[in-house]
């Protein structure tokens, strides 16, 4: 198994970097045994960033929960398809991806409402003009349409090419094309009113 | 700003992000891996049930089944005690074999106890087979007495326990008697050296499964083996039937 990215939070601690992955693969292990205990410290471990990927790729905070709940479900029951290859957060990833995209295909019919130009969004940031911290980012992408917040999402923060993302949402490559370039149109528009 | 760098702008700010979800969230997991874990073995166990369950319809029927054919045997076993009435009507079929004094009086004692089958059959209808069966071995022996030595010298030969397991069968068959004594006519007419057919598990099985199906139908078609293992169905019909046999 791959170092998790632990790393990036104790870069200088190499020792607990791997004690720290000897316990997570133990604490792997005993949640397949199906551990209720080891599960909550699992999940304790990771829900920050789990929740974080299901809240750019949902509208409302409800949906990311939703997303975030199914996904965990998932993760501990279907254990056994991860085959140790890849890292397991990156396999954990791929879950709360696919479970988003579930919902995406359910409310394909709502793809097509039109953004609201004119849409007020509160920017909770005031520190830099210039600059948009991540709440405010966050909350750009959950105003896009849901055909344009997920290819974007798996276009520019996944890094999926448009063969895959078609694949994966059953449209045309043309179209993850140009869903693409509408969210960017939008999300550029709404960061340069902010110029101020 | 580009393309490219507006990407970025968002993967830099999501890279490493963090959100707190609620903790009832973790209690909603928690739950529904609870209804989970329940469902799993129980799933499991479903397969081997379904097996089990399979296996013991498989084991009823068959169980039934030979339980017939045990049935059949057993009174096979009862009715061969009383070897006089069997051999009595078995004479009528070896007509060659005797002399003709023999046959005449057998001939007489047939149709006597013919009579007295008819008679006692519809007296008896409502009876069960068993004890029908027996009752009427009883009146052969009371009505034949006269003829029972001769019977008996007669038919002290090697083909003896052939004709007693043949006519037994049709006895002590689960028919009404019109049906009972045409079938035993017809089987005469139609294939008279039924007496070597060989019945197997299997024969019998299908046989039983083929009176079931249809318990007016008496016996018309009927599965053989052979020494080779090879099967034979002979199918008799109302054609073959004696016509001078009329009980209507």
């Amino acid at each position: 198994m791959q170092p998790l990215s632990l790393q990036k939070r104790l870069p200088n601690i190499t020792t607990s970097i791997i004690l720290e992955n000897i316990n997570l693969t133990n604490l792997w292990k005993e949640c397949n045994l199906q551990n209720r205990k080891a599960q909550a410290q699992f999940y304790s471990y990771f829900s920050k960033k789990m929740f974080a990927v299901c809240m750019r790729y949902s509208h409302t905070t409800l949906e990311a929960e939703d997303i975030l709940q199914n996904g965990f479900v998932k993760i501990f029951t279907k254990h056994n398809t991860y085959d140790g290859k890849g890292s397991l957060e990156g396999w954990m990833k791929r879950i709360m991806i696919n479970t988003a995209i579930e919902v995406y295909r359910a409310n394909q019919r709502k793809l097509t409402e039109s953004i609201d130009d004119n849409e007020n969004i509160q920017i909770e940031s005031h520190l830099v003009a210039d600059q948009m911290g991540y709440k405010d980012l966050l909350k750009l992408v959950q105003h896009l349409p849901l055909g344009y917040r997920t290819v974007f999402n798996l276009y520019a923060i996944e890094g999926y090419t448009h063969k895959e993302i078609a694949e994966m949402l059953r449209i045309t490559e043309g179209s993850s094309k140009s869903q693409l370039s509408r969210a960017r149109q939008w999300l550029q528009t709404k960061i340069s009113k902010q110029a101020y | 700003m580009e393309d490219k760098d507006l990407d970025k702008l968002f993967q830099e700010a999501f890279k490493e992000a963090e959100e707190i979800p609620r903790p009832e969230i973790w209690v909603q997991i928690e739950n529904k891996l609870k209804d989970d874990s329940k469902v799993v073995p129980i799933r499991k166990r479903n397969n081997w049930w379904s097996y089990a369950a399979a296996a013991a319809i498989f084991v009823s029927i068959s169980g039934y089944l030979t339980s017939k054919v045990f049935e059949e045997r057993s009174t096979i076993k009862l009715t061969a005690n009383v070897p006089t009435p069997e051999k009595a009507t078995s004479n009528y079929n070896y007509n060659t074999t005797k002399s003709q004094s023999v046959d005449e009086k057998l001939k007489q004692d047939n149709n006597t106890k013919y009579e007295h089958l008819v008679n006692y059959r519809e007296k008896n209808s409502d009876n069960n087979l068993e004890a029908g069966t027996s009752k009427v071995e009883l009146v052969y022996i009371e009505e034949l007495t006269e003829n029972q030595l001769l019977a008996n010298i007669k038919l002290e030969e090697p083909t003896s326990h052939l004709p007693i397991v043949r006519q037994v069968t049709e006895i002590d068959d689960i028919k009404p008697i019109f049906e009972f004594e045409e079938e035993s006519e017809s089987m005469y007419a139609a294939t008279p050296n039924e007496g070597k057919e060989k019945k197997n598990i299997i024969t019998t099985l299908l046989n039983n499964i083929t009176d079931n199906i249809d318990s007016k139908v008496n016996k018309e078609v009927r599965f053989h083996t052979d020494d080779e293992g090879s099967f034979s169905i002979s199918i008799l019909n109302s054609i073959a039937k004696n016509p001078t046999k009329k009980r209507k």
